[in-house]
């Protein structure tokens, strides 16, 4: 622990930090996404409840420790843009295969996660929930101290006690267990969403919890605190859901009529019409919510790309292949398709005499293994694409996400000797072409 | 639902979903390819937070001034 950032999000997140920390260092290890997360955190959050973060404390012309802040900022400014740069190259070299693209998306998911709830957390407290008075903000105070001292194990007790309880029975809840409880069973206690709260819905007392709330200001100091403006019933997002059920429908309109609708299409149509809600919303009505959902959406187009790979958009048409095995003779003999949706397809292409004619086949599976046997002195040209998977053309091998190529092989002969064009797409699993004696 | 001052955070996710859902046909259409598009959310990444970043100075030196105002006219009040 650093800076505390592990210990503050989990106490307003109502998650064991320890969680948290185990994801920081496991991101760092596999793209160093975890460090830019951290600094980040460290840089935007505000330091405690009460206090602006960092980065408002540099900017602002009133505050305190000013250049200290100032100071503070631009080294992890520093930190971040190297970071940044190091992840940044370090996937780009290695492209998919790299740690870059998961890495990167999940910090992006968990720093727009903040972002929401940080949004929530100041709302115009909803009735019913209780008032929040001096010895709220003291209690918040005490809560916060062990997470100023490194230590792990009392942590968590003081994430249990402190989302979901109530004001009044937060301080005498919390000292039981942290003198009853076993440090061994730590991670054993129940969560915060588990604990009673009877005065507010679980959910808005985990999201919203008392200490969010800052102490009133000192009045009689001269300043009185600004009326809080009245917020309007914003109507964009309802519109914005609407729009996108109805442009939902659309598709499954249209996939329905026969013109096959991949399974990202509808994903991204989602998401286009969320965007536009948050567009509008930048300037018209509220809209803001709609950014969880966009992150959502955003996630599920990843297995939906690799979905529409592996069943691919005429997959209703295809029948399995549980092991064909094909050796033609001749080049009538070879069907000019091979369609399946998954199992094994092994074409053995020795004994097929090319008379040094060109002759073209395609093979299309969902997911299993195609393995294609050529003669040696006929020249070969594969046009092959995976979706997730191993391509070993001709002793060339390649893995990972989408890896394709056209790779083109005149044989031991050089050209001439017949020429075979092969076409492969395979969704998932392993695509092999070899040369008979190899 | 009545206009209201820019909101940068829900601009910003806005126009990083959109590009998202304009790379995808881009990309099914074979119109880029798998190489550029892992270089495009980096680009877009870069100008989206540069913007983000610009219009919140502009905010916060606004609201710096306005509490400035606000200050001075409190000031001449009590005088």
């Amino acid at each position: 622990m650093i800076a505390g950032v592990c210990g503050g999000i989990g106490r307003r997140l109502g998650v064991d930090p320890v969680i948290l920390r185990v994801v920081v260092v496991v991101l760092t290890f596999f793209s160093g996404a975890g460090l830019v997360l951290y600094a980040a955190a460290w840089l935007f959050l505000p330091s405690d409840q009460t206090k602006p973060s960092v980065l408002t404390n540099a900017l602002s012309p009133t505050s305190t420790d000013r250049t200290r802040s100032v100071l503070t900022a631009v080294a992890l400014a520093a930190v971040l843009a190297v970071a940044v740069i190091v992840v940044l190259g370090g996937g780009f070299v290695t492209g998919f295969d790299g740690g870059f693209v998961p890495g990167l998306l999940i910090a992006i998911v968990v720093v727009v996660a903040l972002l929401v709830v940080r949004r929530d957390a100041n709302p115009v407290s909803p009735p019913g929930q209780p008032a929040y008075g001096p010895s709220t903000a003291g209690l918040a105070s005490t809560t916060a101290a062990p997470y100023a001292s490194t230590s792990a194990i009392t942590e968590p007790t003081v994430v249990t006690g402190s989302g979901a309880e109530p004001t009044v029975e937060l301080g005498t809840r919390t000292g039981q267990q942290t003198g009853a409880v076993d440090p061994t069973l730590t991670m054993q206690r129940p969560s915060p969403t588990g604990a009673p709260a009877p005065v507010t819905s679980p959910m808005t007392a985990q999201w919203d919890p008392p200490f969010d709330q800052p102490p009133p200001p000192p009045y009689g100091s001269g300043q009185l605190p600004p009326p809080k403006p009245r917020r309007e019933r914003s109507y964009l997002g309802l519109l914005t859901l609407s729009a996108m059920l109805a442009v939902l429908g659309v598709f499954a309109l249209v996939d329905l009529s026969g013109v096959a609708v991949p399974i990202a299409g509808y994903v991204v149509a989602a998401l286009a019409v969320v965007a536009g809600g948050l567009v509008l919303g930048a300037w018209i009505g509220r809209s803001r919510g709609l950014i969880g959902l966009g992150v959502l959406l955003g996630l599920a187009l990843g297995p939906a790309v690799l979905a529409d790979a592996v069943v691919g958009p005429g997959w209703r048409d295809w029948q399995n292949a549980d092991d064909i095995r094909v050796a033609p003779r001749a080049p009538d003999e070879l069907s000019p398709a091979y369609e399946f949706g998954t199992g094994s397809i092994r074409l053995d292409l020795t004994e097929l005499d090319f008379e040094g004619e060109d002759v073209a086949t395609m093979i299309d599976l969902g997911a299993g293994e195609v393995i294609v046997t050529v003669p040696d002195d006929v020249d070969v040209v594969v046009d092959a694409a995976v979706g997730l998977g191993d391509l070993i053309i001709l002793d060339r091998r390649s893995s990972g996400f989408e890896p394709g190529d056209t790779f083109t092989d005149l044989g031991a002969d050089g050209a001439g000797g017949g020429r075979l064009e092969l076409s492969i797409d395979l969704g998932l699993g392993k695509v092999e072409v070899r040369r008979a004696t190899s | 639902m009545r206009r209201h001052e820019l909101d940068v955070v829900s601009l910003v996710f806005g126009l990083v979903f959109a590009t998202v859902a304009l790379l995808w046909p881009l990309w099914r259409l074979d119109l880029i390819d798998g190489n550029s598009l892992s270089w495009i959310p980096a680009v877009a990444l870069v100008a989206i937070g540069l913007l983000g970043v610009t219009l919140s100075l502009l905010r916060s030196r606004r609201s710096a001034d306005e509490l400035e105002r606000a200050e001075d006219e409190a000031g001449a009040r009590l005088d």
